[in-house]
């Protein structure tokens, strides 16, 4: 088995020549940094007279600012990588909100009072929020291995679907959890400045980079890793190989709604224990936006965690400069749009160079 | 859209002129009767309303909206620029200051003051000034609106420049989220305006509790926290400035029952749960009508506008086709669902 992937990864290796090969991967992972410095330099040289935008404050603002989208466009590098796309993040975050609300809002007054004294229905909920996506995702990978309908459609539908039932859930409303019912230490998750202030960086921050680095190592070495760029390559030859193909679909799909929901559970801190079934509502075109501009293919078979991770930054940085040199949204949508536009063509015209 | 409406208004606004000779603030004592829609047999279905864009005031002179509760936004805009620079200036600033209202009648509505009121100025949609350059001014401060899609927030713009204006030592950065639901947008803004050394940010807050640590931790870092339009549950803030949106539900109530004679079925649709502004005008109004027009009852009052006009639109929509025929009016708590729910009337048939 082990052997075969190889011989994809061989077939794939085999045109350029190796130099070429080396000379393409640097291009890819260098890419995306060229952008970031080119688009961090324009906002420092705009706002050079404050002097503020490269401070050590607001580059923590910053990063603090790429947690949310960065969680989610994880799950989505992996299932880009295999050739999928997923829409219904944005949702599933939403969904992700409700659930805890009323989780916690249900379970903390039945829990014994020693438990309520340490908030236990928060990590209770945090676990509940997780799986709540990570049933989504795997509602939405068996329905694509399933129904054999293209990604796209599935998750358009259930986009829909999964914002419909957050919002049923609420019955149209927000679910707002008590002060009372909220630990400290949860809105200190995706706090900007971190307590203790050692951390340097918001905790959530820390998380998203560790899951990064799992993520990493995941994609280069593990079996699931493998079989992602196989799928994402060739499926056909991938299913040849003997690849579960819908079995991995489910479990891609899966693990994505893992961090949709991991998402959900910071964007539910970050609004202060609010379960509101319209937030990160578009969500999913930033994720699929940072994972793109980080040189990932629609059609599959590319990407990489640290181009995402790069792709995010570039968002927030775009939207933290534009409010330092004070550029309205509009403009900002602008930008982000053309900025997307010429990542994509730079990427395509690079492989047609290459081939 | 908004355009359209006022050519149609000013034509109509002429038929409603000889038709009822325009009555003065008398309104209440001699009831609206002599108005043709308030009062002919086939009138259609009464709609109160909160806040004046020109395609509302153009409905508004052709009678088919009975009564708009309108606020002052450019006081609104101008007295948050001054609270918040007194306060910078270590001056004593009240915690609570409010800006007035107004009903606005298909009577009343051509009357210089009310005038004044529905067409404030506007500002378009730029910042004047950016976080970016040295300072020019004593002052920087950021104003972050609860959106920037309503004709609203453009005056509350064009109050806040006015204030700098006048005040000559304070530049001011406007920057608001584009959908009025977007709290994670507000938060980041507020986090980004802390982080580009602003002195002060004023805040109209999307949710009474999402935008609370946020702001307090801006207060923790020594920058003032205004909040406008929409209070915060957090007694750290400067001030609080804004309409009594209360007492702006009373007028509404007060309006929907003399034009109904104290009697008749009604639709209230909400706007948004943890808006503290519009839960208090909704509150104004149910308070008033359950104490002094107990006859009119609530067909439904537990849906909500949503954010946009389009969300407004079509949730009026299915709220009409559902209660089609149950009902005699509808009140609509501010500018985006009076229009959606206006439109949704239009398009069933049902206003006069």
């Amino acid at each position: 088995m082990k052997e075969e992937i190889e011989d994809i990864e061989g077939i794939r290796a085999a045109g350029p020549g190796r130099l070429r090969n080396v000379l393409q991967w640097v291009w890819t992972v260098v890419g995306p940094f060229v952008g970031l410095a080119l688009i961090a330099g324009f906002f420092t040289y705009l706002t050079r007279g404050s002097g503020h935008f490269l401070s050590p404050d607001n580059l923590r603002t910053i990063a603090g600012h790429t947690m949310i989208v960065g969680t989610a466009a994880l799950g989505m590098t992996l299932i880009i990588i295999a050739g999928g796309i997923d829409l219904s993040v944005g949702s599933t975050v939403a969904l992700v909100t409700v659930v805890m609300a009323l989780f916690i809002k249900k379970v903390d007054p039945m829990l014994p009072e020693s438990l309520r004294a340490w908030h236990a229905a928060v990590p209770m909920a945090i676990v509940v929020g997780i799986l709540t996506g990570g049933l989504c995702g795997a509602i939405n990978g068996g329905l694509i291995a399933g129904l054999r309908v293209v990604p796209f459609i599935i998750t358009l539908g259930t986009y829909q679907a999964y914002r419909g039932l957050a919002t049923w859930l609420a019955s149209s409303t927000t679910i707002y959890v008590p002060s009372s019912m909220r630990p400290s230490w949860f809105g200190g998750l995706v706090a900007i400045q971190p307590e203790p202030r050692w951390l340097m960086v918001s905790p959530g921050v820390w998380m998203l980079l560790l899951l990064s680095l799992f993520l990493a190592v995941s994609l280069k070495f593990s079996l699931l890793g493998r079989y992602s760029y196989a799928i994402g390559s060739n499926e056909a030859t991938a299913r040849l190989c003997g690849i579960n193909v819908p079995g991995m679909k489910v479990i891609l799909y899966a693990v994505g709604g893992l961090a949709a929901g991991l998402a959900g559970v910071l964007d539910f801190a970050k609004l202060g224990g609010v379960g509101v079934p319209t937030t990160a509502a578009g969500l999913e075109l930033q994720v699929i936006a940072a994972v793109v501009i980080g040189g990932g293919s629609l059609s599959g078979g590319e990407g990489t965690v640290l181009g995402t991770l790069i792709g995010c930054l570039i968002i927030a940085v775009l939207q933290n400069g534009c409010v330092h040199a004070g550029i309205p949204n509009a403009v900002q949508d602008i930008v982000i749009g053309v900025i997307i536009v010429v990542a994509v063509t730079l990427d395509r015209l690079r492989r047609g160079r290459a081939a | 859209m908004s355009r359209p409406g006022k050519n149609i208004g000013i034509v109509l606004a002429a038929v409603v002129l000889v038709g009822c000779g325009g009555s003065d603030e008398g309104a209440g004592s001699a009831p609206g009767g002599s108005s043709a829609p308030a009062g002919s047999a086939n009138r259609g279905v009464v709609l109160i309303g909160f806040d004046a864009s020109e395609a509302l005031i153009g409905a508004l002179g052709q009678g088919r909206i009975q009564g708009l509760v309108v606020q002052n936004p450019i006081r609104i805009g101008e007295t948050s620029v001054k609270t918040l620079v007194k306060s910078l200036e270590k001056q004593p600033v009240e915690r609570r200051i409010s800006t007035g209202e107004a009903l606005v009648t298909p009577e009343n509505y051509k009357q210089p003051e009310i005038d004044k009121l529905i067409h404030p100025a506007r500002a378009e949609n730029v910042s004047n000034a950016s976080l970016s350059g040295p300072k020019s001014k004593k002052w920087k401060i950021i104003v972050i609106p609860k959106g920037t899609t309503h004709e609203f927030w453009e005056s509350v713009h064009a109050g806040a420049l006015k204030a700098a204006e006048e005040l000559g030592n304070v530049e001011i950065t406007w920057m608001g989220p584009q959908k009025e639901d977007d709290r994670t947008k507000q938060i980041e803004l507020i986090q980004s305006a802390v982080a580009a050394g602003v002195d002060g940010i004023a805040v109209a807050p999307l949710d009474a509790q999402a935008l609370v640590e946020p702001v307090e931790a801006a207060i923790a870092r020594g920058i003032p926290v205004l909040a406008f339009d929409s209070n915060l549950d957090s007694d750290r803030t400067v001030s609080y400035v804004a309409t009594d949106n209360y007492h702006g539900g009373v007028l509404a109530a007060r309006r929907l029952g003399e034009v109904l004679h104290g009697k008749g079925r009604l639709i209230l649709l909400r706007y948004a749960v943890g808006s503290e502004s519009t839960e208090q005008r909704e509150k104004g109004f149910t308070d008033t009508l359950a104490k002094e027009f107990p006859e009119i009852k609530m067909v439904s009052d537990s849906e909500y506008a949503g954010p946009t006009f389009d969300s407004a639109q079509q949730k009026a929509e299915s709220l009409l086709t559902r209660y089609r025929g149950q009902f005699d009016a509808v009140f609509c708590a501010n500018e985006s669902s009076t229009f959606g729910m206006m439109r949704a009337l239009e398009g069933a048939g049902m206003l006069p």
